[in-house]
């Protein structure tokens, strides 16, 4: 499938900012599954400084500032993606015991398996909390296949909890994000990372967009799409297998990938520091994800 | 000294108190005998005596306080609590007259395997945040690397103009604690490398001491310091871009609330470089920049005292302001850290059980310096063998990698609960968790009261880069634990007082040539000519952050303000104290003076608001009990004891500006005004004796300010500060006692007493030798330009400074302060001084009330156009973030 796909970033602010520094990630990659053919980020007003460079986890991020008073920022991304979706690979890991993937996490020595063990410690942003242990038991029983495990904790998740937009906030804790079983798919990535790490397994945030398909009836509605966020579960000698637990799936054609790291601070879309006198800030996000031909 | 007296060991001075080493001896070799290089101290520490010795003790502690190792840095320890990381030796207790002695056979080693450990993690630094050799090939595992506080993925991979293996240091400076063994070997007992922290409190303490023992000093042959901070200078030198003319290297400091900014202080005074915060660096098109006096300066090199998390809040999540956009310069090359983001990596404790794997790979030898004992509990057999140890191994500690300064735990000395507890949170995370076995160190004689006794001893040695080596200084600290502590540099939230620090003297074999100074020119003399006399002095606007230059003009204020209400309340309380009330009619007089004190607070002379409503803080009534209230109560937000707190706290971040002497004097003010808060006085009379003290010390700031300061914008700053403050307390108290009119007995009482708190009485007497006449008192105390507290004088000064201000600053304020303080001046060259003293209306002076009050206006605006003249910087904030909601699609909810 072949997307385009527009972000649209739009701060307005209240009193002028003298000068802004802002970090953005907002190309999608290429890796074996998605192909980006083009993107485009374009800065309103232009920046007085800004370089582009991929960084540790092979994300591409867009550095710039603007030095100038200014009393907005528009950042818009755009971008075609192919996207070829292997659900092969769940059926090819299905044979894997979740605690002989844990062993080979925490004893193998091949450069795969090195570099998934950082995804099995704890990150900024998922720490163990309180009930964890008790959530996350009854998906983990001892001998069952991994793919089964994950897929069955995804589907607790998207039973037990209700996705709210109302309830949460970037900064909303995890513990309370359990405790009142309500979040968004940022949340829901961040629980099922957290739960596959306290059985030893390395998994990882990924961010991205969705195609999302009008109910039955009514007119697809332009900027209705979101960022959007899930899980990846890494499969010694498979590679890493996305599951979307916000939708109970696993990562198809129709999931968009701009970039992964060890938590959403690893691939915050648009993070930034500014200098000013005045309060206020208002942030709109628009985006759009479009199949063509 | 003679050999009989330094060979004796049985010490019938009584110097020594009887205590059992529990380690190695560093005085008493096995067979009884002193060691030679302890000889010749020992000898003559003997021959002082104990009485001696004590006095000695408090020479060095004074003169470290008279440094600023007194109450604002004890304020500022306590203050500190638990939230800072990088805390020095010189934010400890007590320092011992008693040095540290290293052999120089000791030293040679000690030396080389520092420099090799050096090495080491320099290459270590290099590999984990590059090619991760290490972690790949399985030497160091992955966990011990990313779980530690220092790994910092936003800055992973080489920075721009680092080639990989182009045989540059990343690591400009090192620093390592060290403790002997049991044998008498020397053992790492933790590395350092985010900041060179004690390296300046390294030579507060040296130059206390030979201070304090100065021909011991002399004849011990002891290494100088000097030539290491030569090489710090150089290796710090070195790193400015090849293409840079001019380089400006500064010191970057989180602030002067940082329990060890005296520290930071001292060393960017002795180096020569500014000493900034992160809100005087801004980032402009990648570039790093000083705002300045003489607007923004590109900075090169930054020695920073600033963790790497704190450094820049877009790209790493410490708390605290930071620089925005520091790492994005640093990945540019356009600036170098020193040491660059990401050092602290290899501070990391857990990766001590793996060095000697990795000198192998990385050096093709095995260390020759050993490490404490050190088991990561991440590998089974090294859990087992710490829980093995848990409960009786007394010298074993637990430490998390997990966390910057972490306060080790000791299982042995815990409750059997707590230690189960403890080991259920190793068994449950054991990757977490480094076991240490603390080495017994080596005993040194200590001062502890009176006498000398054996103490366990730590060792902070300090490195620098250079060409392609290490050099280490020739000295450091000793760190002596309180009884019954681990020998470990205290943990921030320690009571810090309970560790004796010390000197480290290193022995030379032979004499060194004395009177090495840091500034030291060995290049040849030129042979041009050149006139003595300056033509135009080097300007230090540009290297003087426009915050410091703010601090000195308000230093300079509360300065001039303290002393002026002081001088007022003395004045009025003497004058107030000689009549009895029940026999002066006109005792509104009285309130008069009362006024004047309150405005030379910076207070409404009546009480009474702009809306005749009455003030909380109004007067009383009771003149005695309002002039107290100003001067005795700590309470008070205008009274002396507050306004003393608020010069000092300016002071304090311009501390390496100032004349040498002047932190001594700030001291016995902090001292006069921690009497006042502890002790609030009951009367006036009470109060005096302390008021003519700080009133002193404040004429000595002032002097020192005039003769030992250089007339450059440090000064100007400062007298400007000065002269805006003493105009305005002139303006409002005139105001205050020379517009109203009274009877001609109550006039000269409140004309006197104007003339005794401006210090102008003798002046009048001698000039005028008459009864005090309104016209002349006028004229001396605000007309006359050669008293130096008229008017009219400070005026002049101010017209001075205004055309002396630094051009080139981006703020464009300058010409506003010189037009302002012209229309002062015209106000003054206007006035008739007959119709001032005689046009009077309604029993006021009008002319007079007139003239002050557009002076006053006229103060506040030239105050303002000063104000906008220093680049003034909101706090950085983060900009929203939105959070990734999540798009629901295929008939989801």
């Amino acid at each position: 499938m072949k997307y385009r796909v527009s972000h649209r970033t739009s701060y307005r602010y209240d009193a002028p900012i003298s000068l802004g520094y802002s970090v953005a990630r907002l190309t999608p990659r290429t890796f074996p599954g998605q192909v980006c053919h083009d993107s485009t980020t374009v800065i309103d007003p232009a920046p007085d400084d800004r370089s582009d460079r991929t960084d540790v986890f092979g994300n591409e991020v867009t550095w710039f500032s603007l030095e100038r008073p200014h009393d907005h920022l528009d950042v818009v991304a755009t971008s075609e993606v192919t996207v070829e979706g292997e659900p092969a690979a769940l059926l090819m890991a299905a044979s894997q015991r979740w605690d002989e993937v844990r062993d080979t996490l925490a004893h193998g020595g091949s450069p795969d398996v090195v570099v998934a063990r950082s995804y099995v410690m704890r990150s900024p942003l998922v720490t163990p909390v309180a009930g964890l242990e008790e959530f996350v038991a009854p998906s983990f029983p001892p001998d069952r296949p991994l793919v089964d495990a994950v897929v069955d904790l995804m589907g607790r998740i998207y039973r037990d909890f209700t996705y709210d937009p109302g309830f949460t906030s970037v900064a909303t804790p995890l513990s309370e994000v359990l405790e009142h079983r309500r979040g968004v798919c940022q949340d829901f990535a961040h629980l099922a990372i957290a739960c596959l790490r306290t059985r030893g397994l390395a998994a990882r945030y990924v961010s991205g967009y969705l195609e999302t398909i009008p109910p039955p009836g009514q007119e697809r509605l332009e900027g209705a799409d979101a960022s959007h966020a899930w899980f990846s579960v890494f499969v010694p000698e498979v590679g890493w297998i996305d599951l979307d637990p916000t939708n109970d799936q696993a990562v198809g054609n129709r999931h968009i990938t701009l970039g992964w790291g060890r938590d959403y601070r690893d691939v915050a879309p648009l993070v930034g520091v500014l200098y000013t006198g005045g309060a206020g800030q208002h942030l709109e996000v628009a985006v759009d994800v479009v199949a063509i031909p | 000294m003679t050999d009989d007296v330094t060979d004796d060991v049985t010490d019938p001075t009584g110097l020594h108190r009887d205590a059992a080493v529990d380690g190695y001896d560093e005085l008493t070799a096995p067979d009884g005998d002193l060691r030679d290089h302890w000889r010749y101290v020992i000898g003559s520490l003997r021959m002082m005596g104990r009485n001696e010795l004590a006095e000695r003790q408090a020479d060095v502690s004074d003169l470290l306080r008279r440094d600023g190792s007194g109450h604002r840095r004890t304020q500022l320890r306590s203050q500190a609590g638990t939230g800072t990381s990088a805390v020095g030796p010189g934010a400890d207790g007590s320092v011992d007259v008693v040095p540290v002695l290293v052999s120089s056979d000791d030293w040679s080693e000690i030396e080389t395997g520092l420099v090799q450990r050096a090495e080491l993690l320099d290459l270590m630094l290099e590999d984990l945040h590059g090619a991760q050799e290490l972690v790949h090939r399985g030497i160091v595992p992955v966990e011990v690397v990313r779980r530690h506080p220092g790994y910092l993925p936003a800055v992973l991979g080489p920075p721009a103009g680092h080639v990989p293996g182009d045989g540059r240091h990343r690591l400009s400076h090192y620093s390592a604690d060290l403790a002997r063994n049991r044998h008498g070997s020397f053992e790492v007992v933790a590395d350092h490398a985010r900041t060179p922290a004690g390296l300046g409190a390294v030579l507060e303490r040296r130059l206390a001491l030979s201070r304090a023992l100065p021909s011991l000093f002399r004849d011990a042959h002891v290494h100088r310091l000097a030539h290491f901070f030569r090489g710090l200078r150089r290796a710090l030198e070195g790193l400015v871009p090849p293409e840079r003319d001019e380089a400006r290297i500064v010191i970057l400091t989180p602030g002067s609330h940082a329990p060890d900014y005296f520290e930071h202080s001292y060393l960017a005074g002795y180096l020569g470089y500014p000493l900034v915060e992160p809100s005087d660096l801004t980032v402009r098109r990648g570039r790093v920049w000083l705002r300045s006096l003489a607007g923004l300066q590109q900075v090169d090199v930054v020695l920073r005292w600033v963790d790497d998390e704190t450094c820049d809040p877009l790209e790493l999540r410490g708390a605290g302001p930071g620089v925005p956009g520091l790492v994005e310069a640093t990945r540019r090359g356009t600036v170098v850290l020193a040491n660059p983001l990401g050092a602290a990596s290899v501070e990391n404790p857990g990766l001590v059980p793996f060095l000697p794997d990795a000198a192998e790979v990385l050096l093709g030898v095995a260390p020759t310096m050993a490490s404490i004992a050190s088991r990561w509990c991440g590998r089974p057999d090294h859990l087992s063998e710490v829980l093995d140890a848990f409960a009786d191994d007394h010298q074993l500690v637990l430490v998390p990698l997990d966390t910057h300064s972490p306060r080790p735990l000791r299982p042995a000395s815990m409750s059997a609960r707590a230690r189960d507890e403890l080991a259920a949170e190793l068994r449950s995370d054991p990757g977490r968790w480094v076991g240490q076995t603390l080495p017994a160190g080596g005993w040194v004689p200590t001062l502890v009261g009176e006498q000398i006794e054996p103490r366990p001893c730590l060792i902070r040695a300090h490195l620098v880069s250079r060409d392609d080596s290490y050099v280490a200084l020739p000295g450091g600290t000793g760190r002596v634990p309180a009884p019954g502590a681990p020998l470990l540099t205290p943990h921030p939230g320690e009571a810090p007082s309970t560790t004796i620090t010390k000197d480290v003297w290193v022995l030379a074999s032979e004499p060194e040539r004395a009177g090495t100074s840091l500034l030291a020119d060995n290049a040849p003399a030129a042979s041009s000519s050149a006139p003595l006399i300056l033509p135009s002095p080097p300007t230090i606007a540009g290297s003087l952050p426009s915050r410091t230059a703010e601090n000195l003009y308000w230093f300079g204020r509360h300065a001039e303000r303290a002393e002026g209400t002081i001088r007022w309340a003395r004045a009025v309380a003497t004058r107030i104290t000689d009549v009895d009330h029940s026999e002066q009619p006109s005792a509104v007089w009285v309130a008069d003076l009362v006024s004047a004190v309150r405005v030379a607070t910076g207070r409404r002379p009546s009480g009474l608001d702009g809306k005749g409503r009455d003030d909380s803080d109004g007067p009383t009534g009771d003149p005695h009990r309002d002039l107290l209230m100003l001067v005795g109560d700590p309470e008070d937000r205008d009274g002396v004891v507050a306004v003393l707190g608020r010069m000092g706290d300016a002071a304090l971040t311009a501390r390496e500006l100032l004349a040498g002497d002047t932190w001594g004097v700030i001291d016995d003010i902090d001292d006069a005004t921690a009497r006042l808060r502890r002790r609030p006085p009951r009367s006036l009379a009470a109060a005096l004796p302390d008021q003519a003290r700080i009133l002193t010390a404040l004429s000595a700031l002032a002097g020192l300010a005039a003769e030992s300061t250089v007339r450059d914008p440090v000064w100007l700053f400062l007298d400007a500060g000065r002269r805006i403050e003493r105009a305005r307390v002139l303006a409002a108290t005139s105001a205050a006692v020379l517009v109203p009119v009274h009877d001609a007995d109550a006039q000269a009482l409140v004309q006197e007493t104007s003339l005794i708190a401006n210090d102008s009485l003798i002046t009048y007497r001698r000039r005028y030798r008459s009864r005090l006449r309104t016209r002349s008192v006028i004229e001396l105390l605000l007309g006359d330009p050669s008293n130096p507290r008229s008017l009219v004088y400070q005026v002049d000064r101010l017209a001075e400074h205004a055309a002396n201000l630094p051009a080139g600053d981006d703020t464009g304020s300058t010409p506003e302060v010189v037009e302002r303080v012209a229309e002062l001046a015209s106000l003054l060259t206007d006035a008739d001084l007959d119709r001032l003293a005689h046009r009077v209306v309604d029993g006021h002076r009008v002319e007079l009330d007139d003239l002050l009050r557009h002076t006053g206006r006229g103060l506040t605006a030239v105050g303002g156009a000063l104000g906008r003249h220093f680049l003034h910087v909101e706090a950085p904030r983060a900009m929203g973030a939105m959070t990734a909601t999540g798009a629901v699609g295929g008939g989801g909810r």
